[in-house]
């Protein structure tokens, strides 16, 4: 049972940090692409 | 709509947090061995509390976040999920102690709570983005 328990944390935790990873790179390359064109056009 | 970090801070964070806060303050108070500092519900009630937080403030995004919206929804029902579960495994080991290792419990939930602060984290860096814009 424990086995389990700390598999299933483990999976998810990885997944999570992956997931926040990707959120955080995501969020920095569409704001940063906008910004640069709003730059561009000014 | 304006969303600083700050706010994250205040309502959800340290909201989410009073239980771990209240139990400390009543291990501190009271005599030894009357009440245990860490428990795993008070981290499985604070992974749900930035969970439902964040799948609150999704429903206010704008449309053009589609994809990185549903990656984020599916993550928090994920989470919320297994909290469930783990909730439903604490309060059995409550009763019958010999079934649930609590120290399996409580390392289990706070590694899942950290992983949280992390995802809400990076939810509420982009929901302040958008709205500095």
């Amino acid at each position: 049972m424990s086995n389990l328990i700390y598999a299933v944390t483990g999976l998810v935790s990885v997944i999570g940090i992956g997931v926040a990873i990707w959120s955080f790179i995501d969020t920095r390359k569409t704001y940063y692409t906008e910004y640069k064109n709003r730059k561009a056009n000014d | 709509m304006k969303f600083s970090k700050s706010k994250w801070l205040a309502y959800t964070f340290l909201v989410g947090l009073l239980p771990v806060l209240t139990r400390l303050l009543a291990w501190a108070n009271t005599t030894t061995g009357m009440v245990s500092p860490i428990a795993a519900s008070d981290f499985v009630a604070f992974g749900l509390v930035l969970h439902v937080s964040v799948i609150n403030e999704l429903e206010h995004l704008p449309g053009k976040e589609k994809e990185w919206k549903t990656i984020q929804n599916g993550t928090s029902l994920v989470f919320v999920a297994l909290y469930s579960s783990l909730y439903a495994l604490t309060i059995i080991g409550e009763k019958n102690a010999s079934l649930i290792d609590a120290n399996v419990m409580l390392r289990s939930s706070m590694i899942l709570a950290m992983v949280s602060t992390l995802l809400s984290l990076s939810v509420f860096h982009r929901v302040s983005k958008l709205g500095s814009k």
